[in-house]
Parts: structure tokens; sequence; C-alpha cells
């Protein structure tokens, strides 16, 4: 009966500590199993639209850093100009029950994001054409 | 049981009361531009002037029945007292070179250059713009609205305005133009014809770094902001010395909060007169006047899930995005350029006395709602 209890309680305790668990901030493309890293779309003007998500206490170093790095990515004969226009921190305030006594709420930030335009530099021609042969 | 059955009720009642979403925008057909034509605009008198935002820290004390709920609200009062009136001293300095009938009345100016310059031929124009204050709430019908709000971040780092546009019409009812699994949600069966947002946010003042005199100066300023009228100092024991009390441990703490640093940041915006707060402001009227106008001659519809467009980028690399995606698809967002931290904007603002008085004044001569009206016939 107790080893049961045991294994009920840790099943328990396992589910609790998953459901709090914060999925580990990993350089790379978000999908349905990674909400954080980046994503970025061509825009018709040529440059591209790179967003960066992370946890709400992301400092906004870490976001840019993510951003910067992307960009290299998708310029490989560099970046010509790049463009932060957003930087948003959400977060909600709460004000935790507790019996018997008072308690102060807190402020929770629930997620961190930037976006922003990249431009690259033009790439070099890799080989001029051979002319054609005279017939 | 019947626990149970309230609890089902509940969730049932919730399930229902979340509709499918649509976007907050509402384009004009291409029917509605021509019947509107020429229209009136109404620039609703702002109500707030330029805010500042500020974070209420909330106390609950209701576990310990009435004494609890006693001691929760005295705690919230020496919690929030230090950040709600250094806040409401700052709208107030705010005000002093920005005042609320400045800023309609540089709305109204802007809007009716941007008319003015508008191309004369078919479509919807805005031959006459004028200032209202409403005695109530009310929809004035033919009529283009704009309602503003002007906010500081929590640190008074970047300026937020935010218009509002509207236009209403008895004799030309919404018809939303989306298609819902069921019938559609009633926040979709009625309002405006038109409605749209257009937001900017300013130029980010750079946030300054905590150093030990810069520590002393919050310390002077929190002293200084808490004395009474004859500049004597709380009296130790009194709630208004405990709150001192705390901002100063709060001081000591070696974190510059958003609501410390608004100390230093507010006086960015007022030095030379106030000339870089009314140069955001003229930007970002011009910016309105602009978008809006084209925007209510525009009939494309938003959608939940398109892609941002780059509408503009100015020679300062100041960017404008017509919103793609989510609820907000549609509206329009002016943006600096090279954004190096986050701005929030809290969940309550303070507003200046005399921003106050000023508005309560203006409602007080106020036509009776019934008695507003758009363009005559």
């Amino acid at each position: 009966m107790s080893r049961e209890l045991l294994a009920v309680g840790l099943a328990a305790g396992g589910l609790l500590l998953q459901g709090c668990a914060t999925k580990p901030v990993v350089y790379g493309p978000i999908g349905p199993e990674a909400p954080y890293g980046y994503q970025d779309a061509q825009n018709a003007d040529g440059g591209h639209t790179v967003r960066v998500a992370m946890p709400g206490q992301a400092a906004p170093e870490a976001l840019r850093a993510f951003f910067d790095r992307r960009a290299g990515e998708l310029c490989p004969a560099g970046v010509a100009r790049a463009n932060v226009f957003r930087m948003n921190r959400d977060g909600y305030a709460s004000a935790p029950y507790v019996h018997g006594g008072v308690s102060v709420g807190t402020r929770t930030w629930i997620g961190a994001e930037l976006e922003g335009y990249v431009y690259c530099k033009p790439e070099p021609t890799a080989a001029k054409a051979e002319p054609a042969p005279a017939s | 049981m019947r626990v149970v059955l309230a609890s089902s009720l509940c969730l049932v009642m919730a399930a229902c009361a979340t509709g499918e979403p649509a976007p907050y925008a509402r384009p004009l057909s291409q029917a509605s531009i021509e019947a509107m034509g020429p229209t009136p605009v109404s620039v609703n008198g702002d109500e707030n002037g330029v805010a500042k935002a500020w974070f209420y820290t909330e106390v609950n004390g209701a576990g310990a029945g009435l004494i609890g709920a006693v001691a929760g609200a005295i705690a919230a009062a020496i919690i929030n007292a230090g950040p709600s009136a250094r806040a409401h001293k700052q709208a107030d300095e705010v005000a002093d070179v920005q005042t609320v009938e400045g800023l309609n009345a540089s709305l109204v100016s802007t809007v009716k250059s941007e008319a003015a310059r508008a191309p004369t031929g078919t479509g919807v124009s805005f031959p006459d713009v004028l200032v209202a204050y409403k005695a109530a709430p009310s929809v004035t019908d033919d009529a283009v609205e704009i309602t503003t709000a002007y906010t500081l971040s929590e640190d008074s780092s970047v300026l937020r305005i935010v218009a509002t546009a509207t236009y209403a019409n008895k004799a030309l009812p919404y018809k939303t133009p989306y298609t819902f699994k069921k019938a559609p949600p009633k926040s979709e069966t009625q309002g405006p014809l038109y409605r749209n947002t257009f937001t900017y946010y300013s130029t980010p003042l750079p946030v300054p770094t905590l150093t030990p005199e810069l520590r002393e100066r919050l310390i002077a300023n929190i002293k200084e902001s808490a004395r009474d009228a004859n500049g004597a100092l709380p009296a130790e024991g009194t709630s208004e010395y405990r709150s001192m009390q705390r901002e100063i441990e709060l001081a000591n703490d070696n974190k510059l909060t958003a609501n410390e640093t608004s100390l230093f940041l507010t006086r960015g915006w007022l030095s030379n007169d106030g000339a870089r707060i009314k140069e955001e402001i003229r930007r970002a009227h011009e910016f309105v006047a602009r978008y809006l106008l084209a925007d209510m001659n525009r009939t494309a519809v938003p959608s939940l899930t398109g892609q941002d467009e780059l509408l503009e980028t100015a020679a300062d690399q100041r960017t404008v995005r017509r919103i793609g995606r989510g609820v907000e698809a549609g509206s329009y967002v002016c943006s600096a350029p090279d954004v190096m931290g986050f701005a929030t904007y809290g969940n309550a603002i303070a507003v200046s006395k005399r921003t106050v008085a000023y508005v309560k004044d203006m409602k007080a001569k106020a036509p009776k709602p019934a008695k507003a009206s758009g363009r005559k016939s």
C-alpha cells in the first residue's frame, strides 16, 4: 500500500513539475514544440522580417543576439541594414490568496518578443557567364 | 450535487461566451465609400491629456475577514502611495508644457491640412473638422469620430499615441464581411460601419544606468516628493512616513525600476519648453491624419491569418506597418527605428489636475447626447 502511495505521489509530483517547467531557450526556428526562437519571412521589398520570442524574463540583449544571429544567416554576404521596430514584454498581475494574512500581488512576465527588418548586402556574382560560342 | 450543477453551468456559459474572433478593424465597402462621400470629422475632446502609466500593486487581505480587508487596504495604500504620487506629479509637469486643449487643437489642424491636400473627387473626404466634448458617452451619427489616448510608458522612455477612428450611420448598418462556423458573434452584428486604430510609438529616450550618484538623486527626489505643503517631511509613525521609508528601501536595492527611471526620463521630455514631446505629437498627428484618410478609401478586408505590410520607411528609418494577423489585423503602427528595450504601460494611468479640471468644465458645457449630431441634412 505504501509503495502504491509512493508511486502515485511521485507520478503526481512529476506531473506538477512538468507543468512548472519552462521550455529551454534554444536557438532555432519557432515550431509546435519550440515556442522560443526565431521566425522569419521574406518581404516584397526584398528584406526579411525576423521575429524572436523568449520567456518573459529574457533580457533585451538576449533577444537582440538571436536577431543578429539570424540576420547573419539570412545574409551570407553581410547585413546592409537592420531595424528593430518592436520589443514587447507581456505579463499579468496576480494577487495571490493567503489565508489569515495579507498577500501582495506580483507581476509575472509571460513572454518577450522582438521584431525587426533585415536587409542583406547584395551577393557577389559567383562567376561571369561564359560568352556563347560563335556559330 | 448543486455545486456540480452550478460548476457545469458556469463552464457551459464560459464556453458560449467565447465567440469566434474577428479583426477589430472594419473597412468600408466601395458602396459605403460612395454613399459617404464628403463627411465631417468630429475629434472627441481628449479626456486624459498626456497620461502617465504606472503599476498598481494589488493587495489581498480578504483571507482574514474584515480585519484582513482593512489591513490589505492599508498595505495597498502604503505600497501604492509613492508610485501613484510620483506618476501624478509627472502628469502635472507634462500638462504644464503640453495642455490637453493643445493636443485637441493640433489634431484638428493636422487633419484639416491633410484633408485639404487630398485630391478632390470621389470617395470619402473631410470637408469639416471640429473638436467636441460630450456630456456622456454617445455615438455621433454620420460623422467620423476620432478618439485619442496619449500615454507615457511606466519608465517614461516612450510616448504612445493611439487614435481610434469610427464612423456610424443609422442609414448604413454594419454587415460583417466574415463568415463564421455558427451564427456571427453579437459584436459582429452591431456597432460602427467603419473602425480602425492608429498607434504611434515615439523615439525612446535612453534609459539611464544606476550609479551611486543617480541613487542619491533618486533618494533626494523621494524625500522631496514626500514633503507637505509647508516643506516638512512626514512624521514618524504616519502612513506617509512608512510609504517614504519603503520607497527609500527600494531605491537602495541596486535595481532601477521603471517607476524610478521615470523620475529622470520625464524631465527629458520637458526640457526646452517640451520641444521633444511636441515634435513627437506633431509627427503622430500627421501619421494619423494621413493614414486615416487613406484607410477610409480602402476596401481590403483584413484577415486573422494575413501578413504584416511595410507601408513606409521615413528618412530616419521610422516605419509604418499595417498589421496582418490576429484581431489587430488591418490596424496601423508607426514605430521608431532601432528599439533597444521594453516599454510597458502598467495597469493604471495618472492624469494631471489641470486636465481633470479642464475636461470637467468642457463636459459641463457640452450639449446633451441627444442633441449631438453629425452633418446637417
